[in-house]
């Protein structure tokens, strides 16, 4: 897969002002990573993490402090926020808002909304053109004809998500930034919404960025996940791989504390505050001082992002790859078998399965002269 | 003749004595699939001028007053990992579909033809023969004759519907860890995996060489063994198959069970049965007059041992085409086959130490009984797609497990023929193995034929 949009050392720094002094709130803390075209990434953390912020400087509405964003090869961090209204740029990156009831404009209908991206952003013109491109939208998202010419207040919440989404799919654009689609809605009709964007994802040719503090909705969606604390990504890797074997101490207490999840208690956090995002101590790991595991190294060397196993990453001195892992990372590029990352997790969970029926047959003591084994004689 | 008979037995008596020609059996067979194969998904190639050209040189023979053949007349049908000349051989996968078709028939299916059988074509399997379900993502499920529902099991699972549903009274198939007998099992037909290196696998797609068996299945014990006759004998161009003479089995059926000694396998082959399976193994046993239960020692290592050789030679054989075109393999089974390609040799050359250890401890159980009996499958048929299933309340992912009890046996190579059992209040079949010490295929054959007499292998 080729890589749509790419992030490096991607970094936003608010000035602010503590009892007088002028600091830094460091919102987004150097990140690297990237989006292939296709793919579907999930982008999860607590409220404060920096995932808006991240979202923002994406689609190009705040400046970015320091770093580079590539999209298709481009560079498209220099564009100032207040030109991206009219930069070819705003049709290929569209967003879906959280609340669907704050985004939509009160005096437009449904099919106002819809035509307006249309209008806007793309070059059909003419009554007919762009009713049509409106009515294969909402057909898209199972919003009814009927209900087009209906405003906002007229409809239910969750027609009014297929109408955020609608407006943001008719433009064709590259890559679908959803920031908590779900969160504002009725439980019932989250799962509707979940079984809608699932189904988009696999009938549109495009990227997904789904941005939520819901594991539930990153798991049943995303193909790879990215875990954000504290301005910094501290793991990523296949969806189902992150969920099955979370690696670092905060991913591992975000799943714990998940309602009737596989978690253990003994990954949950402990009690204290959160680290200030205002300067913070650059040696120091950022999740200190919650960490069950925190250590004195963890206090005076900062532990960077880097590679556990295959397409799996975490940012954390005591995550180390399984033997498993090293040996089947290893194993699979000695035999020259290239493992599409999301494949690679079942590999190693049968290569498991073998080792522990390997394990049974190992544990039966065979007498001496069981062949095909050499016999030593003193 | 106003109706035809149905079994390879009968259909060669009336052949024989000219009450039926081979050109009729053939056009009743061909009406027969064509209208009932569509809802099972048995036959993934229907060798229709084959089988009318074969019937036509018997009639021919027949007129020119030459003596009958064991089989003539006789319709039956191979899983598509045999070679038929002019058919590519699928081996139920959609890597090998670009294959020429085979120049030639497999040694078998040659053996079959040379006595009178008449070829209607390759049934349906599970993907390079790894699995135990034959639910195959590229040529679709086999449904189960009993329930459409349900598994046909696998990896003959072809085989073994188009035997059940009466299409052919005669299937071949191969059996690398179960294959022949979990079918037999979920179908409610007889089934035969002979004794290692028994038949030549020549012409055949290998899976596991150390482990690949080739064998029969049909729906009366008397067409398995004359079936299982015409295919016996050496073949020097499979290098596994043992250069014997062929050992008839068919006159020696009506001994029954006098002077053999029966026991049942417990154990292992208690705990991983359901309720259903041990029923019918204890209902076996009583049949043929079991004097007790034996145990065999380290049972699940022995499974186990059998699933890594399994893995790592399979992955071995397809190491090229997993690097090459992993999109073609079929998805259920393409990750185990990398796993196994990865697998340290000691792994496996401890799980061939087992190996020769386990065999020379049922050798040793062998001194004193001449028939062990043991359910064939942990359940009757599951569902299509079903992904777990409850064993004594552990659940366990179907499609791996079916074949808990059958894999440590063909593990060593034992003859073992499954009769199907139908226990009361239950509206699926569920089979026994009936196994024999090495080249005692004719016990095996013996007690399925007892089992028969004794009507509890009929609904």
């Amino acid at each position: 897969m080729s890589q749509l949009l790419e992030a490096i050392d991607l970094v936003k720094r608010f000035p602010v002002r503590v009892k007088g002094r002028k600091k830094l709130l460091h919102a987004v803390d150097g990140l690297n990573f990237h989006i292939d075209a296709g793919e579907t990434v999930g982008l999860v953390g607590e409220s404060g993490c920096g995932k808006s912020t991240l979202v923002r400087l994406l689609t190009r509405t705040l400046d970015i402090t320091d770093g580079h964003v590539r999209f298709r090869g481009q560079g498209i961090g220099l564009i100032a926020a207040r030109a991206m209204a009219d930069h070819p740029l705003r049709r290929e990156i569209q967003m879906v808002f959280q609340d669907p009831t704050d985004s939509l404009n009160p005096r437009y209908t449904a099919r106002q909304t819809i035509a307006e991206a249309v209008c806007l952003l793309t070059d059909t013109r003419g009554t007919a053109a762009i009713d049509s491109a409106v009515e294969e939208a909402a057909a898209h998202v199972g919003l009814p004809p009927e209900l087009l010419d209906r405003y906002p207040h007229q409809l239910s919440g969750g027609q009014k998500a297929r109408v955020g989404i609608a407006r943001a799919i008719v433009v064709k654009p590259r890559l679908l930034v959803l920031d908590e689609p779900t969160a504002a809605l009725d439980v019932s009709v989250q799962a509707v919404i979940l079984q809608l964007l699932d189904r988009l994802k696999r009938e549109m040719n495009m990227s997904f960025l789904f941005v939520s503090h819901d594991l539930n909705v990153v798991r049943l969606l995303c193909d790879r996940v990215m875990v954000m604390y504290l301005g910094q990504i501290v793991e990523t890797g296949p969806a189902r791989e992150v969920f099955a074997r979370p690696l670092h101490p905060y991913t591992r207490a975000l799943i714990a504390s998940l309602p009737g999840g596989h978690g253990n208690d003994a990954d949950l956090l402990v009690g204290g505050d959160p680290q200030s995002p205002i300067d913070p101590d650059a040696h120091r790991c950022r999740l200190f001082g919650r960490c069950p595991r925190g250590a004195e190294r963890c206090e005076t060397q900062f532990p960077p992002l880097r590679e556990i196993s295959r397409g799996r990453s975490a940012a954390c001195h005591f995550v180390a790859p399984t033997e498993g892992d090293v040996y089947v990372d290893a194993a699979l590029a000695l035999h020259q078998i290239d493992v599409d990352p999301a494949r690679r997790a079942t590999v190693a969970t049968e290569f498991e399965r073998l080792a522990s029926m390997a394990t049974l047959v190992q544990a039966v003591p065979l007498p001496d002269d069981s062949l095909p084994a050499p016999q030593y004689r003193p | 003749m106003s109706k035809l008979p149905t079994s390879a037995t009968a259909i060669a008596a009336a052949f024989a004595r000219g009450e039926v020609s081979a050109r009729e059996i053939s056009a009743a067979t061909l009406a027969r699939i064509a209208e009932r194969n569509p809802a099972l998904n048995a036959y993934t190639e229907v060798t229709a001028a084959r089988v009318l050209a074969e019937a036509d040189v018997l009639d021919a023979a027949r007129r020119r007053g030459e003596p009958s053949l064991p089989l003539a007349a006789v319709p039956y049908a191979v899983k598509n990992l045999f070679d038929i000349a002019g058919v590519t051989t699928l081996a139920g996968a959609k890597l090998l579909a670009g294959n020429p078709p085979a120049n030639a028939d497999a040694a078998l299916v040659a053996r079959m033809q040379s006595a009178g059988g008449l070829l209607t074509g390759a049934l349906n399997m599970d993907a390079l023969a790894y699995g135990f379900t034959t639910e195959n993502t590229h040529y679709g499920a086999t449904h189960n004759p009993h329930d459409p529902m349900r598994t046909a099991g696998g990896s003959s699972g072809g085989s073994g519907a188009a035997v059940a549903a009466g299409l052919v009274p005669i299937a071949l198939g191969s059996d690398t860890n179960g294959s022949i007998r979990v079918p037999a099992s979920l179908c409610g037909i007889f089934g035969l995996k002979p004794t290692y290196g028994r038949l030549p696998r020549t012409g055949s797609f290998p899976f596991v060489h150390s482990l690949d068996h080739l064998g029969p299945l049909a729906a009366c014990v008397e067409d398995l063994a004359l079936a299982y006759d015409v295919l016996q004998g050496p073949d020097v161009a499979d290098p596994a198959c043992a250069q014997r003479d062929i050992e008839t089995t068919t006159e020696a059926l009506q001994c029954g069970l006098e002077g053999l000694r029966v026991a049942r396998l417990a154990g292992y082959f208690d705990d991983h049965a359901g309720p259903l399976a041990r029923a019918a193994s204890r209902h076996a046993a009583q049949a043929l007059g079991s004097r007790g239960d034996i145990e065999l020692p380290e049972v699940d290592a022995a499974r186990a041992a059998a699933f890594v050789i399994t893995a790592a030679e399979g992955g071995a054989l397809h190491l090229a085409a997993l690097r090459e075109r992993p999109e073609d393999f079929e998805p259920l089974s393409r990750e185990r086959l990398t796993a196994g390609a990865l697998l340290p040799a000691a792994w496996v050359s401890r799980a061939q130490q087992l190996r020769a250890w386990f065999r020379e401890q049922a050798l040793i159980a062998f001194c004193d009984v001449d028939l062990l009996i043991a359910p064939a499958t942990p359940v009757s048929a599951t569902l299509l797609g079903q992904e777990t299933m409850d064993i004594n309340g552990r659940i366990l992912p179907t499609r791996p497990s079916m074949g808990l009890l059958t894999q440590p046996i063909s593990f060593i190579g034992l003859p073992v023929v499954v009769a199907p059992m139908w226990i009361d209040g239950s509206t699926l079949p569920i089979g026994v193995q009936l196994i024999a010490a090495p080249w005692r295929e004719d016990i095996c054959l013996r007690a399925a034929w007892a089992l028969q007499m004794a009507g509890v292998t009929a609904r």
